[in-house]
């Protein structure tokens, strides 16, 4: 009676209410700590969903979703952060005309957070534009490079970033209910987007290029738009990030935040959105306990003094480990879809049947 | 010369309404090899012509000036009246040229069926933000697209394969998807090179009956390379003969069989 696409559709919007519900219910019961790392999980989740569609799914090897996490980041403290506090945090060099005489009111975080997504994708079209048209791994230098430069000038605009002394008192806009929903959207859009003509289009890419183009698609076009939209992702993750943890510097977004998102997303299987996004909240949950490895503790009348760097440590050799053993990651470029859920709930009793 | 001379006027518009492919002195030198030189021809719409030669002739490189891979060092290239020197690939598919390549490339990770897709995809009229955000448009389109590849596939007679990988099918129907792939760009000339290669003499005939068969239901144009001459000698209407990036005879396949030059060069190459 229902068309599968109703079908699936409705199961989302269950999904939706759920999480929802959930969101209400943590707000109100969980403590701030673990409300902290669901929070870290959902930007996780947004970044390397975003980061997947050009690596995974387009198969173009970009390193740069830390410098547009960086330019979300940006854009949204400068827009956000009260005149009053901008005024005390840029102490060494005054705020340039127009961010020293006007900042939005609370209302208008979504549009500061849409704003670092555009400029962030407008940076992706920067370097996409000359880079993209090229065979090979320019992409790759380029967005690596990219990002560098990106932390350079945050270091040294001073009157624009305050240089090395980043932005402090950045208000906690960023909850539960905005984490939750930006993520729950971009795993919705993306994946419809990937589902889509345009997505065929993208793998078809990713498995011969000469063939997609002898197929009509145009390349530089289609590469150029995932990589844009997928910075624009990266740039909103930024701006939750910065809002999230109230500062910003230069220290926030460097490689390692793009070495994260590649475990993430090679982890959860290249080409795979749902595996992204299952590996990322994993991800968030397994570098706080790693952190607890870090710190010194306490048992009794022994004083463990913490393993400090270990993080990376476990992370480079999970990755090895990965690449030896589970080359695909836990997906492969299968998705996890309502049919399979749906399998696995209704486990032999078939009871969504053929007939769609 | 006279092709020379044709490039430039309105009169090549008038006497070229019933030619659909037009090739004029291509030369394409790689490093100091001449992969094509100053190679001419004239294809006629509903022709189905062989070009022949032995290997390292140059002729799946005479593909790539057509459909746009290489842009040649010298020479024109005109499709239906108009010079698509220079354009890129995908630019000529839209205008309605498709090819197969020598060496299959499909797209290995997806399905039959989404392999052919993809050929619809630059005939879609949404954007991108359609389907991102679940508009009724792009799902009727995608419908409408997926019934139309499906009976596609099972024109070629790979209907019972649509789910299948790619990278999974036997060869010979590895073969079969990349044209039906290719006819999904509803082209009216098709480039076909060699596709009998590593088939045995019974799945050769079938495969020439298939090509005959989609010339007339899709009403198509067949520019078919072929290094083996017998292959093509049953089907081709006219061959043109390749040697060293040269043209080195063209006409009706009788003609071709006796003609000495020809008969030299495959000895030759049979001799080495
Ligand atoms: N991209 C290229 N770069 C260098 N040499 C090439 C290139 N493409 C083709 N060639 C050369 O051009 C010649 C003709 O090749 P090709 O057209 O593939 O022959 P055929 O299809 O007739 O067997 C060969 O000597 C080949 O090595
Ligand atoms: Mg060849």
């Amino acid at each position: 009676m229902f068309t599968r696409e109703t079908r699936e559709l409705l199961f989302t919007f269950v999904l939706f209410v759920l999480l929802m519900v959930g969101v209400w219910l943590a707000q109100r019961y969980l403590n701030a700590y673990l409300v902290r790392i669901f929070n870290t999980a959902c930007i996780y989740v947004i970044a390397a969903v975003a980061y997947n569609l050009v690596n995974g799914i387009t198969g173009q090897f970009s390193l740069g979703p830390n410098g547009f996490m960086a330019i979300g980041g940006y854009t949204v403290a400068l827009l956000m952060l009260p005149v009053v506090q901008k005024q005390e945090v840029y102490f060494l060099q005054p705020l340039i005309w127009p961010f020293n005489s006007f900042s939005f009111p609370p209302a208008l975080f979504i549009f500061a957070l849409l704003l670092g997504g555009l400029l962030a994708a407008g940076g992706a079209i920067l370097i996409g534009f000359p880079t993209l048209r090229l065979r090979g791994d320019y992409l790759a230098i380029a967005t690596f490079g990219f990002g560098e430069i990106i932390i350079v000038l945050a270091n040294n605009l001073i009157p624009l970033t305050n240089g090395a002394l980043g932005i402090k008192g950045i208000p906690e806009y960023t909850n539960l209910w905005w984490t939750v929903n930006w993520a729950f959207w971009t795993v919705f859009l993306v994946k419809n987007l990937v589902n889509s003509s345009f997505g065929r289009a993208l793998k078809a890419i990713r498995e011969d290029e000469v063939a997609a183009e002898a197929m009509g698609i145009n390349l530089f076009r289609h590469k150029l738009l995932a990589f844009a939209l997928s910075a624009f992702f990266a740039g909103v993750a930024g701006g939750l990030f910065v809002t999230l943890i109230s500062t910003i510097s230069p220290t926030l977004f460097t490689f390692s935040m793009t070495f994260n998102l590649l475990i993430i997303i090679v982890l959860g299987g290249l080409g795979s959105i749902t595996g992204s996004t299952i590996t990322a909240v994993l991800f968030a949950f397994l570098q706080e306990l790693l952190r607890e490895v870090e710190a010194p503790h306490v048992i009794g009348s022994w004083t463990f003094p913490g393993i400090p760097g270990m993080r990376m440590v476990v992370f480079s050799a999970i990755l090895v480990i990965l690449m030896i053993f589970y080359r695909r990651g836990l997906f492969g470029r299968q998705e996890l879809s309502w049919q399979h859920v749906s399998r696995i709930l209704w486990w032999g009793k078939r009871a969504h049947g053929g007939q769609s | 010369m006279f092709l020379e001379y044709c490039g430039g006027g309105k009169e090549l518009m008038v006497d070229n309404h019933e030619r659909i492919l037009h090739l004029e002195n291509l030369t394409i030198a790689f490093g100091g090899l001449l992969a094509v030189n100053d190679f001419s021809l004239t294809i006629y719409r509903g022709d189905l012509v062989g070009l022949i030669g032995p290997n390292g002739a140059g002729k799946t490189t005479v593909f790539n000036l057509v459909s746009g891979q290489y842009i040649p060092t010298r020479g024109k290239v005109w499709f239906d009246g108009r010079e698509i020197t220079g354009l890129s690939p995908d630019r000529i598919t839209a205008l309605g040229i498709a090819r197969t390549f020598q060496n299959i490339r499909l797209f290995g990770d997806l399905s039959a069926l989404e392999n052919v897709l993809v050929s619809f995809h630059v005939r879609t009229s949404y954007s991108f933000l359609s389907p991102m955000f679940c508009f009724p448009r792009s799902r009727k389109e995608e419908r409408r697209i997926r019934e139309e590849a499906y009976s596609l596939l099972e024109a070629v007679g790979l209907g019972n394969f649509a789910r299948e990988k790619a990278s999974s099918l036997p060869y010979g129907q590895q073969r079969r998807l990349e044209i039906a792939r290719a006819l999904a760009t509803h082209p009216r000339l098709l480039l076909l090179d060699e596709p009998a290669a590593g088939m045995n003499p019974q799945e050769t005939r079938e495969l020439m009956e298939f090509i005959q068969r989609i010339r007339r239901d899709f009403e198509l144009t067949i520019f078919l390379i072929e290094h083996d001459m017998k292959v093509v000698m049953g089907i081709c209407e006219r061959v043109a003969v390749m040697d060293f990036g040269i043209k080195i005879a063209e006409g009706t396949p009788s003609e071709i069989r006796n003609n000495p030059r020809v008969i030299e060069a495959y000895l030759g190459a049979e001799a080495q």
